[in-house]
């Protein structure tokens, strides 16, 4: 627990020197924004980012197009968040997919600040960079090359590569989801295992503990990740037929063996989110076009069964994927949850949020969906963005 | 080399430019180059109730970055890949069959998909013994016998424990075909779990012909026999979905990017096509055509197995793995005819499939004369014909089966699996217990339904079975099959369904055997269990 505690110290002192360098760019007003990496196809164009201003009643509006250069991928792995925003400065951070780099986006000002490479050997394609930050450091998940990028977080939502290190799951397969705390990066393999690494110094180096979750051998894969606030649980989402949640322990630091969760039937759990009061957890369902919310305990770790959308209006029932649930609020349930639709009717799902006595509902909005800024979009992200 | 190149069948493949890496060290033989005729490949048969050869499987690249993996055979005149082998019920089939892979690259599926490779553990070092080693590397092989109603067992048609590894050593399997083994084509292809798909899609697919059809099917003697193998071959380092080409034995189908392979027929010549889809993922629907106009085939058999009744189809729709045998009339002299692949909806997930022609028909009065059906031996006692009553039986188990895959993004599923109803799906590892257990004597009927927007191909070994039900509908004209299209849920509704009559009663399919998607990367990804079938 005394370990806990100093860790716990460290990490709030690493968040926060990276806010300060971070926070020299446009200041908004106490405007909400939700960015989109519009990610299109090779070829078609420079890839860019939408930012819309969020209405009171929760609706995006008055998109502006950013064009950040470069090329996309047009697709990809669902729960590599293509979109990573700091928490206390208005900077997004965009994977382009297709030339291995990302992006920064001064979110106030509506700029592209530019983009940086990684490596020579980096590369996205065709699956797709996942990126997360620590408000430090960003990492950027190479699908292709199997490595993750480290890069320092420089004031004016610039970025500084500082190197890249290979990963490989226990069998081999690449990285697919990540999530940080503090100086922690989780990660998650397309192949049932799971590793964290110390992101002290930047350059992650593993923990040692690398391991095949406990879904694992019945063909579940964790592939989405989340941590809570205090760095207690990390928490997975799983590549599966039905939808199930794992959650590990790592307050000593490391991955624990994870404790697995079958909340329901609706399938395929491979995008997850934390609701910023941690009382809820969003679960996009992949390929049927609905959202679960499922009860979430902090203090226990454990996951039990919540409430299940409708099917989302006009949802094709044909190629058609839901992913990157993010909510509008950084406070509560987050009250309104957005998530990117790709497919031949691209768009941006609405649904509001409502919670109370152990029973909730997720109510899609009449504005919803939203027409996306390309058939392509994968990932959203929304700042303020969560605090943890 | 020089012996080689004096094979006579192989000097007019020398003349085209498709040179393989093997031209310098002849692993594995020429192919034929685009555009020209099609031939067979060269058969070996039976001789007093017996045939035995040596069969080499062997890899190497050529010049356009294909794969070939190749059932070499050495005959007196040079190598030959892929021999037809005929043999006459009751015969025995042995072969000598040795490893000799040098595949360094990994599983496609490791490489590509990044999905877990599930197989048998994988050991330090390499065992031994064929039937007990459990190791599966790239460089593993072994052979299935498709279709064939033999018994599961090591050094007969085994594929769950049977895993032969690199050696100079060659490993033995000797069959005997059942007495009652129905007349027709059958096939024989490689099954280590994980590699299949790479090793078929690699060429490594031959032909079995038990004679006698004509003996069932009269209306076949004396016609003019051809036997095409359809394959798939797919550059390295691309998947199914964008990279593969259809082959027609051996010889590429790319028209127009490349000529068309020539089948070269008498005008209004009848022949007898006994056809196989032996491609890695390509559901085919397949036509001749003349002037455009799909013309009718008098179909003679379904999997190896005559069909019962007189009946004619404009259409074969073939999943991967099934066979086809049909009488076609050449056409009239000056008519322009085409043998297409006409396409396939797979479903929203599905590789594409698209139109493809597979050759031109150009006729010849002086075309040259293939073999044609000539008669078998008669069997030397009276035997009970093999599926006989099947239809009225009343079936002593009922089950359900369902196909369901899952995503990680939007390349497609990457997770693909077969399970009983009720059950959570799974992905197949080689040394898990049966998912069902039956006895031998049992008659089921079994109910498979997709729940993934793509189709499937169910297939059992071991045994035939009775396509009974499509979506709860019977089927007017019953079939026995070894392999089956389940075709894709749309997303809406209830799922597709597919009701066949499993025929467990031969005593000698006792023991454990694999049913599995014949897609074969689905297959190797995991859409597979293994039933045991006790005495």
């Amino acid at each position: 627990m005394r370990f806990v505690t100093v860790f716990m110290l460290f990490i709030l002192g690493a968040h926060g020197s990276g806010v300060a360098q971070a926070a020299r760019v446009s200041e908004p007003a106490s405007t909400t924004y939700l960015i989109t990496n519009d990610d299109p196809p090779r070829k078609i164009g420079a890839s860019s980012g939408t930012v819309f201003t969020i209405a009171s009643d929760g609706t995006p509006q008055n998109g502006t197009k950013v064009t950040m250069g470069g090329s996309g991928a047009g697709g990809g792995l669902f729960n590599a968040n293509r979109v990573s925003v700091l928490r206390d400065s208005p900077c997004a951070f965009l994977s382009i997919n297709g030339a291995g780099e990302v992006g920064g986006i001064d979110i106030g000002a509506l700029q592209d600040v530019g983009n940086t490479a990684g490596s020579s050997t980096d590369s996205g394609l065709p699956d797709g960079i996942g990126v997360v930050n620590n408000g430090s450091y960003l990492y950027a998940s190479f699908s292709a090359s199997q490595t993750i990028g480290a890069f320092s977080i420089m004031p004016g939502c610039s970025l500084t590569f500082l190197g890249d290190i290979s990963v490989a799951g226990k069998q081999a397969g690449n990285v697919k989801g990540m999530a940080t705390h503090g100086n922690m990066l989780v990660v998650t393999y397309g192949d049932g295992s799971i590793e964290s690494f110390d992101i002290t110094g930047g350059i992650p180096v593993s923990h040692g503990d690398l391991q095949n979750a406990t879904g694992f051998n019945t063909s579940r894969f964790p592939a989405g990740v989340d941590i809570t606030q205090d760095g207690h649980y990390a928490i997975f989402g799983d590549l599966s037929t039905t939808t199930t949640i794992e959650v590990s322990d790592i307050s000593s630091g490391k991955l624990t063996k994870t404790k697995l969760y079958d909340v329901g039937a609706a399938g395929n759990a491979v995008s997850i989110y934390l609701s910023p009061d941690q009382t809820l957890l969003y679960v996009a369902n992949t390929n049927v076009g609905k959202v679960s919310a499922v009860f979430f305990n902090a203090a226990t770790g454990k996951v039990s069964r919540g409430c299940t959308s409708a099917k989302l209006r006009g949802w094709p029932d044909d190629w058609q994927f839901l992913t990157s649930p993010v909510t509008q609020l950084n406070t509560g349930t987050g009250s309104v949850l957005y998530m990117a639709e790709y497919g031949a009717l691209a768009g941006i799902a609405i649904v509001n949020v409502s919670s109370s006595g152990g029973k909730c509902t997720l109510t899609e909005a009449a504005a919803s969906p939203l027409l996306a800024p390309t058939t392509t979009l994968l990932s959203i992200g929304v700042y303020p963005a969560r605090q943890f | 080399m020089r012996g080689f190149l004096k094979w006579g069948f192989a000097v007019q493949l020398v003349l085209g430019a498709f040179l393989t890496a093997s031209a310098q060290t002849p692993r594995c033989p020429l192919r034929p180059s685009p555009g020209s005729v099609v031939l067979d490949a060269p058969s070996l048969s039976s001789q007093n109730g017996a045939l035995s050869l040596d069969l080499t499987m062997r890899n190497a690249v050529d010049p356009l970055n294909f794969m070939h993996y190749c059932f070499d055979y050495m005959s007196s005149t040079g190598l030959i890949e892929a021999p037809t082998l005929r043999v006459n019920p009751g015969d025995t089939l042995t072969i000598n069959f040795t490893n000799d892979l040098v595949t360094t690259a990994s599983s496609r599926l490791a490489n590509e998909r990044h999905a877990p490779v599930h197989m048998h553990g994988m050991a330090d070092a390499p065992g031994t013994d064929p039937c007990t080693s459990k190791v599966i590397t790239p460089n593993t092989s072994n052979i299935h016998f498709h279709g064939l109603n033999v018994p599961p067992v090591c050094h007969q048609d085994d594929v769950v424990n049977t895993l032969v590894q690199p050696s100079k050593t060659p490993f033995q399997y000797q069959i005997q075909i059942p007495a009652n083994e129905p007349p027709g084509l059958y096939w024989y292809h490689p099954h280590p779990h994980g590699f299949t798909g790479l090793q078929v899609s690699g060429g490594a697919a031959g032909a079995i012909v038990v004679s006698g059809i004509e003996k069932i099917k009269p209306q076949v003697t004396g016609l003019t026999e051809r036997i095409f193998f359809i394959r798939q071959q797919v550059p390295q380092g691309l998947s199914d979905d964008i990279g593969a080409q259809l082959t027609l034995n051996f010889q590429t189908a790319i028209y127009p990017k490349a000529d068309a392979p020539i089948i070269r027929m008498k005008p209004g010549e009848k022949q007898f096509w006994r056809i196989a889809n032996a491609s890695n993922t390509a559901f085919l629907s397949l036509q001749v055509l003349f002037a455009g106009v799909a013309q009718s085939l008098e179909l003679i058999s379904i999997d190896g197995v005559p069909i019962n009744g007189d009946r004619s189809v404009t259409q074969l729709d073939m999943p991967p793995a099934g066979r086809a045998e049909v009488i076609i009339t050449g056409p009239p002299a000056g008519t322009p005819a085409t043998f297409i692949h006409k396409g396939f909806d797979t479903g929203a997930t599905g590789d594409p499939s698209p139109e493809q022609m597979l050759a031109k028909i150009v006729t010849n009065a002086n075309a040259a004369e293939q073999p044609a059906v000539a008669g078998a031996p008669a069997p030397a006692r009276p035997v009970t014909p093999r599926f006989s009553g099947l239809a009225a039986i009343k079936p002593s188990a009922t089950r359900k089966l369902f196909f369901s895959e899952s995503a990680l993004g939007t390349a497609g599923p990457v997770n693909f699996f077969l399970a009983l109803d009720g059950q959570i799906p799974h992905l197949f590892t080689m040394d898990e217990p049966p998912a069902i257990k039956t006895k031998v004597g049992a008659v089921e009927d079994w109910t498979f339904e997709n729940r993934t927007p793509e189709q499937h191909a169910f297939h059992m070994h071991q045994i035939h079975f009775l396509v009974t039900a499509i979506n709860g509908v019977a089927v007017p004209n019953p079939t026995m099959q070894d392999t089956v299209i389940i075709p894709h849920w749309n997303g809406k509704g209830p799922y597709p369904s597919v009701t066949v009559r499993m025929d467990f009663r031969d005593p000698e399919i006792a023991g454990t055997f694999v049913y599995h998607c014949h897609i074969l990367d689905h297959e190797d990804g995991g859409m597979m269990q293994k039933i045991e079938v006790d005495p």
